[in-house]
């Protein structure tokens, strides 16, 4: 069952170029912090190592596709990878990514289970920037 | 708000990420830095490579290997090849691997690192 959050989990890495942040439901739920959490410790260790390396690699270099793949051209949308595991994020704006939906993927190709993270994500982007434009995303505890 | 202001505030109330929550446990912290160890070493390949237009095909003509075995190198595969694998693949690239082993006490640290810069400035070939 989601856990109700507050603004308080909602930063994963602060980078030195780059910032991750949970994706926030209306209904306050971070359905991918959920996940992250039920990892075992070395998933988690994997996987924050992905944002954090990330998060501080100079813009323009490029950067692993075993470790952040582009999932979906138009909106982009791309996954941070560690193993079999995925998190989808897109980008809102300055370099802050909103980190969605969590999949495992165990072949190249994606299969139905990341296709619907992926759906998932391009809707909760245009939920994101529904609610942001309304000033009703951030203004909440 | 955006996301940049909203953060702004969350940082001046004090609020920590995931990552810090995290890296405040030791072991937890050892973890992270072991994985990120481990891209660092594939980003400078990636970088090498990068810099000089040289492609993973090309990468496995210069080490004689399988473009398949690259890609395995560059996607993890390089924590836990042997140093003389890694050796090999740098030299393609046109770097040397510089291995260093030193103290945890801060102090004792600097002094070694200082010294070993020292040394590897000294012995830079011309």
């Amino acid at each position: 069952m989601s856990k109700p959050r507050t603004s308080a989990d909602l930063d994963v890495y602060v980078g030195s170029v780059r910032c991750f942040e949970w994706f926030w439901s209306a209904n306050g739920e971070m359905p991918s912090l959920d996940v992250f959490e039920d990892l075992d410790s070395g998933g988690k260790a994997a996987i924050m190592a992905v944002f954090e390396h990330w998060g501080d690699l100079e813009l323009g270099k490029r950067v692993s596709e075993t470790r952040i793949n582009e999932e979906h051209d138009d909106p982009k949308i791309l996954a941070a990878k560690a193993g079999k595991h995925r998190f989808s994020m897109f980008h809102a704006g300055n370099n802050v990514w909103i980190v969605c939906r969590y999949y495992e993927k165990q072949k190249q190709k994606l299969d139905k289970v990341g296709k619907a993270a992926i759906k998932l994500t391009i809707d909760d982007k245009k939920d994101y920037e529904k609610r942001l434009a309304a000033g009703e995303y951030y203004e909440r505890n | 708000m955006n996301a940049t202001e909203a953060r702004k505030q969350r940082q001046a109330a004090g609020k920590q990420s995931l990552s810090e929550r995290l890296r405040s446990d030791e072991n937890m912290a050892r973890r992270i830095d072991a994985h990120l160890e481990e891209l660092r070493l594939e980003q400078q390949f990636l970088d090498a490579m990068q810099a000089q237009h040289i492609s993973g095909a090309e990468l496995a003509r210069r080490t004689k290997s399988k473009p398949a075995s690259i890609s395995r190198d560059l996607a993890g595969g390089l924590s836990s090849a042997k140093l003389g694998r890694v050796r090999e693949m740098a030299d393609a690239v046109g770097y040397d691997v510089v291995t260093l082993l030193v103290p945890r006490d801060p102090h004792e640290r600097k002094r070694t690192i200082e010294k070993l810069s020292h040394e590897l400035l000294g012995a830079g070939r011309d």
